[in-house]
């Protein structure tokens, strides 16, 4: 018997390294994707920490480690030839040797390096011992599919492992939105991806380092494969720069102190930043903050996309709800994968809740994350997610205005309590060949020129910095004109009521207009929702940001009509657009995701950077504050007239305040006399089903089903693959029917 | 004692029951939704945000389309105070947006003193210098506490 079994164990080994031996495709990995929580201690930090470490050397270690993630981001930020990156959409890091982000640069963008633990975890377990593969020092992995960690495809990240001899001690990132990787559309997340195959190069990690220096065959096959490969290999030769410079800093640090020191900081930093977001969790009330949003748009067309983010604080747990969100939509870019809503409230804590605290996944080791698989929050790997920041920047939102509510009778908070920061990615996306004769394919800086959300005790920053990194750039006119073929008409010009209005405003955001030159083929898209249904929403009681949209004027050359009337440079947006000064001209305006087209000289493409969220009452706004807005232009005379009920003389702008109180006494009367008490508000207002005419996804008034516009309900994981038919096509069936009807 | 929830809204723990901070109305039970002891009016969102473009000429005006976003406005019913604004689909309920563990918030708050202004609190730097060199948090644990 024992024979018998002995070799049936036998037989079954070899069966298993056969298997193990002959695995054909090695693909993203389910289980280390579904961990965003810190590694147990290795064995050798267990020895270290347990025999206790000396604090202040500690501190010394992290200084210098904080310093040369600093220097090294800067050193990337000015060499690379990304126009994202070089506004600072990057960061650097040094990860533990499992794959713990210890510390991570403070400028930049935590964002890409909070959610690179993913990825080496995946090298450390797939590649580390592989003996095609294996590493050494001087070997460098990139990576720019975020299935495998990350945000999106046009990230790329360069890997660095750092030997001590021949331990292994560490690892040092630098990671960046690069952009252009050979997509359907320029620039790596255009607005017509219908596919993971659409979404251009899919790097897995890929070994492109060997002893410092980077393997041209592989770096071909990546340039090989963008529209810009001048572009890729300055960028990977800037990643490159910075990883070496990092892996020398950590070496000094191992000199001066001894590598156990360094290995022991490494870990013991992970863990502080664990145990004082618990911590700090703890402090908070228990109970449970909801935020609901809505994506207007799949980038093809108009759908109201729900999205819930519930948070919920239990002793030292902080759990995200995320179910009743809308079902995925398999053709369309805006799915996110559930890594990257990890990703998203790291973001909102590091840049806007806990700045003052090391940044590392380890700040969200409390958190929890409930969803339903197959929805936008949690996408499957088979839909495309190019534009996952859809659905990341709208937690971002939900994470900044849930942490106020949380945070707003709490005995410490560490940031500003404050509403939502502009959430759309309000920045034109280009491609063709320019005046240089490159081909070009990328996205301005523009993108970075969101406006921030209203505080308790002042008003929003105008376009400052994205809300996913306020410690960026944003690209100047200047520099895109030199490099791409199209002239700012309208360069950052502020407009007025682009701002979220209350007690304290939200920050107002600049309109630009480009217009192209030369003959080239060149042209634009865009990739923001936000034109039906605000993007970004206020706090106790200060109203969202608008809406927005793309307007475009088309049809003739506008260099020589300016020739003629040059009063047109001063011309805004909606001055072009209102007064349609330019005969035989087209003008449209148009929702925010515009699909890529060639625009040929003196056409006009202009479009708007969002507010920030405003704070509190209108009503209880300071009047002085309401004439200053007047006198930047800020505001129009009719909110200051009718929302702010501001009672002013409008050619001096003196405030007659008695009758300012009065009006403003009269209004608030008017509220409670117009109100309705919630039993008749719901009687009359509220439904059993979502509006027959609107496509809706999602949850309804806590259904657990979901609704999932022309596909009908279901509960999760019960509704069908959701495909949208190509706009041009129920177009088509929709002209065709009305030629029917008419015979 | 009482709890400061939102900019507008308070607890008093001992009777457990919502209040207006602007004046002081007892809006109801602390443990349900404050939102329905308040006076609800459901706007027209393109009254707060006007259209920029010419209506008769566009579609899309820079200003929200009322046909999937209405605006719900929550008045405290005494003084008419504001007290949240809700961005929503035509026919949606309105949302519970904060609901707070009274049980769990009396016992956090005993030996607390409560804030009472939304100034305070706020230190930005607290939490780097504990990390740095102050002792009395968790970051001594891991080092061992050794120094």
């Amino acid at each position: 018997m024992t024979e018998t079994n002995n070799t049936a164990a036998a037989e079954k080994a070899l069966l298993d390294k056969f298997l193990k031996d002959n695995v054909s495709f090695i693909g993203p990995d389910k289980e280390i994707n579904k961990n965003h929580h810190v590694n147990p201690r290795s064995l050798r930090e267990d020895e270290l920490l347990k025999q206790g470490v000396n604090s202040h050397k500690m501190a010394e270690i992290r200084s210098n480690l904080q310093s040369a993630l600093d220097e090294t981001f800067g050193i990337a930020e000015q060499t690379v030839a990304s126009p994202a990156a070089s506004c600072g959409d990057m960061s650097t890091g040094y990860f533990t040797p499992d794959g713990d982000l210890a510390i991570a640069s403070t400028f930049g963008v935590a964002g890409f390096t909070v959610t690179l633990h993913y990825a080496i975890r995946w090298i450390m377990k797939y590649f580390k011992d592989e003996p095609t593969v294996g590493f050494k020092a001087g070997d460098g992995f990139l990576l720019n599919d975020a299935r495998f960690g990350g945000i999106h495809s046009p990230d790329q990240h360069l890997f660095m492992p750092v030997f001590d001899g021949d331990e292994h001690i560490g690892w040092t990132v630098c990671a960046m939105h690069e952009g252009e990787i050979g997509a359907r559309d320029p620039g790596g997340m255009g607005p017509s991806i219908e596919s993971i195959w659409d979404e251009g190069f899919r790097g897995t990690p890929i070994k492109l380092v060997e002893n410092y220096l980077i393997k041209r065959d592989l770096a071909s096959l990546v340039q090989h494969n963008s529209r810009e490969p001048h572009v890729i290999m300055a960028d990977f030769k800037a990643r490159l720069s910075a990883c070496m410079r990092m892996e020398r800093r950590m070496k000094e640090q191992v000199a001066q102190y001894g590598v156990d020191a360094v290995i022991a900081f490494m870990r013991s930093n992970v863990e502080y930043m664990a145990e004082e977001s618990r911590r700090r969790v703890r402090d908070l009330p228990d109970g449970t903050a909801r935020v609901s949003m809505y994506m207007d748009h799949t980038m093809r067309e108009h759908a109201m996309m729900r999205t819930n983010f519930n948070f919920t604080v239990k002793g030292d747990r902080m759990i995200v709800d995320m179910r009743g969100s809308s079902p995925e939509i398999a053709n369309r870019p805006i799915n996110a994968l559930t890594t990257c809503l990890c990703v998203g409230v790291s973001i909102a804590l590091a840049h806007q809740v806990w700045p003052d605290l090391p940044c590392s996944q380890a700040i969200i080791d409390c958190f929890e994350f409930v969803l339903d698989e197959n929805t936008v929050v949690a996408a499957s790997e088979l839909v495309p997610t190019a534009l996952s920041m859809q659905v990341m920047f709208k937690i971002v939102t939900a994470c900044e205005i849930a942490m106020s509510k949380f945070y707003y009778g709490a005995p410490t908070r560490y940031a500003n309590t404050k509403a939502g920061w502009f959430n759309q990615p309000q920045a034109v996306m280009y491609g063709g060949i320019n005046q240089h004769h490159d081909s070009v394919g990328n996205m301005c800086g523009d993108l970075n020129g969101m406006a921030g959300g209203a505080k308790f005790n002042e008003d929003g920053e105008h376009s400052i910095a994205p809300n996913f990194g306020c410690r960026t750039d944003t690209g100047e006119s200047e520099e895109a004109e030199e490099g791409l073929p199209f002239v700012s008409v309208i360069s950052k010009k502020i407009w007025p009521d682009n701002v979220g209005f209350g007690k304290f405003r939200g920050g107002a955001a600049y309109s630009y207009g480009m217009m192209r030159f030369g003959d080239q083929p060149f042209g634009f898209q865009t990739i923001c929702g936000g034109s039906y249904f605000p993007s970004t929403m206020g706090l106790f009681g200060g109203y969202a940001c608008t809406t927005y949209g793309v307007c475009r004027v088309r049809g003739k050359n506008l260099f020589e009509t300016f020739k003629q009337s040059p009063d047109l440079w001063e011309a805004d947006i909606f001055q072009f657009m209102n007064e349609q000064a330019v005969e035989e001209a087209t003008y449209e305006s148009l929702p925010s995701a515009v699909l890529f087209d060639l625009y040929a000289e003196g056409e006009l493409f202009m479009q708007s950077q969002g507010a920030g969220g405003g704070y509190g009452d209108v009503l209880e706004r300071d009047t002085d504050l309401v004439v200053k807005d007047l006198e930047e232009g800020v505001i129009s005379h009719e909110t200051a007239r009718e929302i702010y009920f501001v009672v002013y003389n409008e050619e001096t702008l003196i405030v007659d305040r008695t009758a300012t109180e009065a009006a403003r006494s009269a209004e608030r009367k008017a509220r409670v006399n117009r109100g309705q008490s919630w039993d008749e508000f719901v009687s009359e207002h509220v439904t059993e089903e979502p509006p027959a005419d609107v496509p809706y996804f999602g949850s309804w008034n806590g259904s657990e089903e979901l609704y999932a516009g022309p596909y009908g309900k279901g509960l999760p994981g019960q509704l069908p693959l959701i495909m949208m038919p190509d706009p041009k096509d129920v177009e088509i069936a929709q002209l065709k029917a009305q030629l029917a009807q008419q015979g | 004692m009482k709890y400061l929830a939102t900019e507008y809204v308070q607890i008093d723990l001992d009777n457990e029951v919502w209040e207006c901070r602007t004046c002081d109305h007892t809006l109801g039970s602390a443990r349900e939704n404050y939102k329905i002891f308040t006076k609800i009016y459901n706007r027209n969102p393109q009254e707060i945000h006007r259209p920029k473009l010419d209506p008769t000429k566009y579609e899309f005006t820079f200003s929200p389309n009322p046909k999937v976003c209405a605006i719900y406005e929550f008045y405290c019913p005494n003084c008419g105070t504001m007290m949240d604004v809700e961005y929503t689909v035509p026919g949606a309920l309105p949302l519970h947006d904060f609901e707070l563990d009274i049980d769990a918030l009396k016992e956090k708050m005993q030996g607390r003193t409560p804030v009472v202004d939304a100034g305070e609190g706020v230190d930005t730097t607290q939490a780097l210098r504990e990390g740095a060199h102050d002792h009395s948090c968790s970051h001594d644990k891991n080092y061992g506490g050794q120094r």
